[in-house]
């Protein structure tokens, strides 16, 4: 039965969702601005200073005139999730080819509803586990003084963005047309030839997207990556040092730092960033993602 | 399939019109037959006057076969059917018009002193007769050895004819004032024999028609006359 | 045990069967291909034509619990069981499908890419082959200068062109094509089908068509097929003008399928 009426109500509630959903980051954004700047309004810190300094020693207190920089943390967040990435991408896309191209049916059966629990597990089960069973093994193997350390965060890491990768990767793949693939086997190419040559290029594009995806998650965890990594705020030495990321001195010192405080203000300033950085992945996907499409016209 | 049923009716529709125009034709045969006996003028004026529908037949099969060709695109024993259609009714149309040709000579044959026509012409006519007659029944039937032996048959006139000329040469050896008379029964001889020639390539298309194998047979006269002195 | 096949024979196929799991999809079929001629293959939907196609350069491999006993000889070798890798075969064995399917790569890509599987990597080389295929197809002027654009942007029509000339990239022996001009429009259809009789000279060419004046206009030999067995073959002249079979005729004449 149509009424007029239902039909507006049901516009006006659909439209209002659509607005909340743009406001909302909107207004996080702002939120996040106006704090973030506090550090440069407030306490009369400058950028460069920020983003250069490599010590952290902001006072705990609303008078301010501490020194300190967020470097220390830009680049363990780059490392860290660097090497998660170099460490996963590999795994994922064999993963994703064998799911898809090599044994199609133990694929969609198994393999892929496996990856899936993967992607449900909270962080904080991968922290503890990484710090219970890695983090020891690490010590043991590599005679280290404690097993905590950058390569601890990057495994923990891969592990958690492993199966997002997976599965973009494989429905990239499993996008690219059969014809395509039979074309190319009609002309006496292998398997491996067809995997190489024909599929992977065609899903290229998704899979980078897929791969970036898994970058902006691996940037975002905080808990996971804060149980293994150390937590101490300087560069590590090697791949065995510890060091900190932006999540985890945000997460690990929050909670204690006065309310107002320099220090507080310089991670609301941390915040801030890691809103920028994210915007600039989702960014980043859709450019990807255009170029891909024009490059197919 | 709709399209089909409409062809398959327009098909049936020719098919017996092709016949009706064989029985025509047998019909206009007969009627000459007859009034060359009598040299009946009445009956010859009838007889030409007839021609102008068997005309009309022929035209009228024509075009409903060109049509449908374009139309439906026949392929397999519907085209052979549809080719061998638009060639027969030529060949029955040019024996309906001999009949006629025959009638102008009977009027003319009224108007002389009565002579003495050639002893087997009768006999020649009705065996072509008999050939038309086996024709339409084989067509009728689809039935390939009477087609066969129509062609055949046709061997048995060409030797008619040759002993009827030699009746009318020594008719006009023997009674010269009959000359004119003679010269008439020799070309209605020759219309018979011509006549014979044409029911004969029907058969050939009736046998085309049921074997799918074309094998027009054309009078081997010419090849036989050529290779005496 | 295979019999002394005839000379002039391209493929000799002798006593096939083919099964997909427990559904026989073709029987018995005993059927040479000439050299050198277009043999076109017709009946309708379901008769087993395309799936007889496809065991020719076995990409019927590519089906689940697909099961072949009989002989398929190529040049008188088995193409299944003397040892004869799927990769050289479908090298002399090329394939049009009934739908375009040019890689997502340029144009050049797409005709390169045979060549360059068979490891030819020399740009001079390359460059010659891509022009002689894009030729042979008659499309080289119409594509001369926007070969690094993609080949998705191409019309229907076109697409299949630059597939063919994608196929004789590797100098086949035999193309195969499967319903090549089915998806496409009268004027495209009636360019491929002029070039598929320009190239009977050099290849050997077998026809999967729906289209029975196609197969009448271009084919020299025509196989009829009906629910996996192969009803009559012969000259496509007597095929269609005088076929000895009554299924045949009712196929042909449109009164069933």
């Amino acid at each position: 039965m149509y009424s007029k009426g239902k039909e507006k109500t049901w516009k006006f509630f659909v439209l209002l969702c659509g607005l909340l959903m743009i406001a909302l980051p909107i207004a996080i954004g702002i939120f996040l601005a106006v704090k973030g700047n506090a550090l440069f309004y407030q306490y009369h810190h400058t950028l460069g200073e920020f983003l250069f300094t490599t010590t952290w020693k902001l006072k705990d207190d609303l008078v301010g005139g501490g020194k300190g920089g967020a470097a220390v943390f830009i680049v363990g967040s780059l490392i860290v999730c660097g090497l998660a990435l170099l460490i996963a991408v590999p795994f994922s896309l064999a993963a994703a080819i064998f799911m898809t191209e090599i044994a199609p049916k133990w694929g969609t059966k198994i393999l892929r509803p496996a990856v899936e629990i993967f992607v449900g597990i909270p962080s904080v089960v991968y922290g503890w586990i990484g710090m219970t069973v890695l983090v020891p093994f690490l010590q043991n193997v590599f005679h280290l003084k404690t097993g905590r350390s950058v390569l601890a965060g990057g495994i923990v890491l891969a592990v958690m963005i492993f199966p997002s990768i997976t599965t973009v990767a494989a429905d990239a793949i499993r996008a690219v047309p059969v014809s395509a693939r039979m074309a190319a086997y009609g002309l006496g190419a292998t398997r491996w030839q067809v995997t190489h040559q024909i599929v992977m290029p065609a899903a290229q594009t998704s899979v980078l997207t897929g791969v970036i995806l898994g970058l902006a998650r691996a940037f975002g965890e905080a808990l996971a990556v804060a149980m293994v990594i150390g937590k101490t705020p300087a560069f590590p030495k090697g791949i065995f040092g510890q060091t900190a990321t932006m999540t985890t001195v945000i997460a690990s010192r929050m909670a204690e730092l006065m309310e107002g405080s320099e220090a507080k203000a310089g991670l609301w300033t941390i915040a801030f960033i890691l809103y920028l950085i994210s915007l600039f992945f989702i960014f980043l996907i859709h450019i990807i993602a255009a170029k891909g499409a024009k490059k197919n016209k | 399939m709709p399209t089909r049923k409409e062809y398959d009716e327009e098909l049936k529709v020719i098919n017996d019109l092709v016949e009706a125009m064989g029985q025509q034709v047998l019909l206009a045969i007969d009627r000459t037959n007859v009034a060359l006996k009598n040299l009946d003028v009445v009956s010859a004026n009838a007889i030409m006057k007839n021609d102008a529908m068997i005309d009309a037949m022929e035209t009228e099969i024509e075009e409903r076969c060109i049509k449908i060709v374009v139309k439906q695109q026949p392929i397999a024993s519907d085209w052979r059917k549809l080719a061998s259609y638009m060639r027969m009714i030529g060949d029955l149309e040019r024996i309906a018009d001999n009949c006629s040709d025959i009638a102008i000579y009977i009027k003319k044959l009224a108007k002389l002193k009565k002579a003495a026509a050639p002893s087997r012409l009768e006999e020649a006519f009705s065996d072509m007769r008999k050939m038309v007659a086996d024709t339409v029944t084989a067509f009728h039937n689809t039935d390939i050895s009477l087609a066969e032996e129509v062609v055949k048959a046709d061997d048995v006139i060409d030797d008619l004819f040759e002993k009827n000329a030699e009746d009318i040469k020594k008719g006009i050896q023997e009674n010269i004032d009959d000359l004119d008379a003679y010269l008439i029964y020799l070309g209605i001889d020759k219309y018979v024999e011509r006549m014979a020639d044409h029911v004969t390539a029907v058969a050939s298309w009736v046998s085309f028609i049921a074997k799918g194998e074309l094998n027009i047979m054309f009078t081997d006269r010419y090849t036989k006359e050529s290779e005496t002195k | 045990m295979s019999e002394k096949k005839a000379t002039s024979a391209k493929f000799y196929v002798h006593d096939l069967d083919l099964f997909y799991g427990s559904f026989q999809a073709l029987k018995k079929i005993n059927f040479q291909i000439a050299a050198n001629r277009i043999t076109a293959l017709i009946g309708p939907s379901g008769c087993g034509k395309s799936t007889f196609l496809k065991t020719l350069n076995r990409m019927n491999d590519f089906v689940e619990g697909c099961k072949i006993t009989g002989d398929v000889q190529l040049d008188g070798r088995d193409i299944y069981t003397s040892g004869m890798s799927e990769i050289e075969l479908r090298q002399r064995v090329g394939m049009v499908f009934q739908q375009p399917n040019p890689f997502p790569k340029t144009i050049y890509d797409n005709v390169a890419y045979g060549p360059r599987i068979r490891g030819v990597h020399r740009k001079s080389e390359l460059d010659e082959i891509v022009e002689t295929s894009l030729r042979e197809v008659g499309i080289w002027d119409e594509f001369k200068d926007r070969l690094n654009k993609s080949a998705l942007g191409l019309s229907g029509g076109q697409q299949q062109r630059l597939c063919i000339a994608r196929t004789i990239a590797v100098h086949p022996e035999v193309i195969l094509m499967d319903e090549p001009t089915s998806a496409l429009d009268p004027i495209s259809t009636m360019k491929i089908e002029d070039l598929a009789v320009e190239m009977k000279e050099k290849y050997t060419i077998v026809i999967v068509t729906h289209n029975m004046q196609q197969a009448n206009r271009i084919s020299d030999t025509t196989a009829f097929f009906l629910l996996g067995e192969l009803i009559e073959s012969g000259p496509t002249q007597d095929i269609f003008l005088n076929p000895q079979n009554k299924k045949t005729e009712e196929y042909i004449t449109g009164r069933f399928g």
